[in-house]
């Protein structure tokens, strides 16, 4: 299959921003993570959906990423699902909604991490950028 | 180097390598100091098969 460069996914972002999200502000780190993982998401099938038309990506490779984003969009807005808990959890519950949104989270970049494979193995891939924040 | 001209290097990047679009978006979810229920709402991904019927 003839591999084509796509400004896309944004591996080193989404691993540096959950590396910031282990300290500091827990909620704005991890919505800083899962923000750049949504750009990514979003910017990756754009360009999976490109390349589909333009012949690059064949019918099996389409259903395959198909399923393997679809599993990673659950996960990703179970863990948005989460903080918005969390956030809207009374004072004695934060602490319990805290611990499940990390592990929401954690299960998302499980997730995320085998979306990146499945594009990479399709031909969606590209080059990560400067940790500038 | 100056912040303010690492600042424009780094957004100037960001654009050249994701588009408009992504970069501010990047920036937008960068410069939330607390996010809102709102602003979490928004991060909520929709389905695979959408961008394929575009």
């Amino acid at each position: 299959m003839k591999h084509v460069r796509v400004s896309g996914v944004l591996a080193l972002v989404v691993l540096l921003a959950f590396m910031v999200s282990c300290t500091g502000n827990f909620q704005k780190n991890s919505y800083r993570g899962l923000g750049a993982m949504s750009v990514s998401y979003d910017v990756a099938l754009k360009s999976a959906a490109d390349l589909h038309k333009q012949g690059y990506i064949s019918d099996e490779g389409k259903a395959e990423i198909i399923k393997v984003a679809n599993s990673y969009k659950d996960a990703h807005n179970a863990a948005v699902q989460a903080f918005q808990d969390y956030l809207n959890a009374p004072a004695d519950q934060k602490e319990t909604k805290e611990g499940q949104a990390k592990v929401a989270m954690q299960a998302s970049l499980a997730f995320y991490q085998e979306l990146l494979g499945i594009l990479t193995k399709n031909g969606v891939y590209g080059e990560p950028v400067e940790p500038w924040f | 180097m100056d912040p303010t001209v690492m600042a424009i290097l780094a957004v100037t990047e960001l654009i050249g390598k994701y588009g408009v679009p992504a970069a501010l978006q990047i920036i937008t979810t960068w410069d939330v100091e607390e996010p809102t229920v709102d602003d979490w709402e928004a991060l909520k991904l929709k389905s695979a098969e959408d961008y394929f019927k575009e």
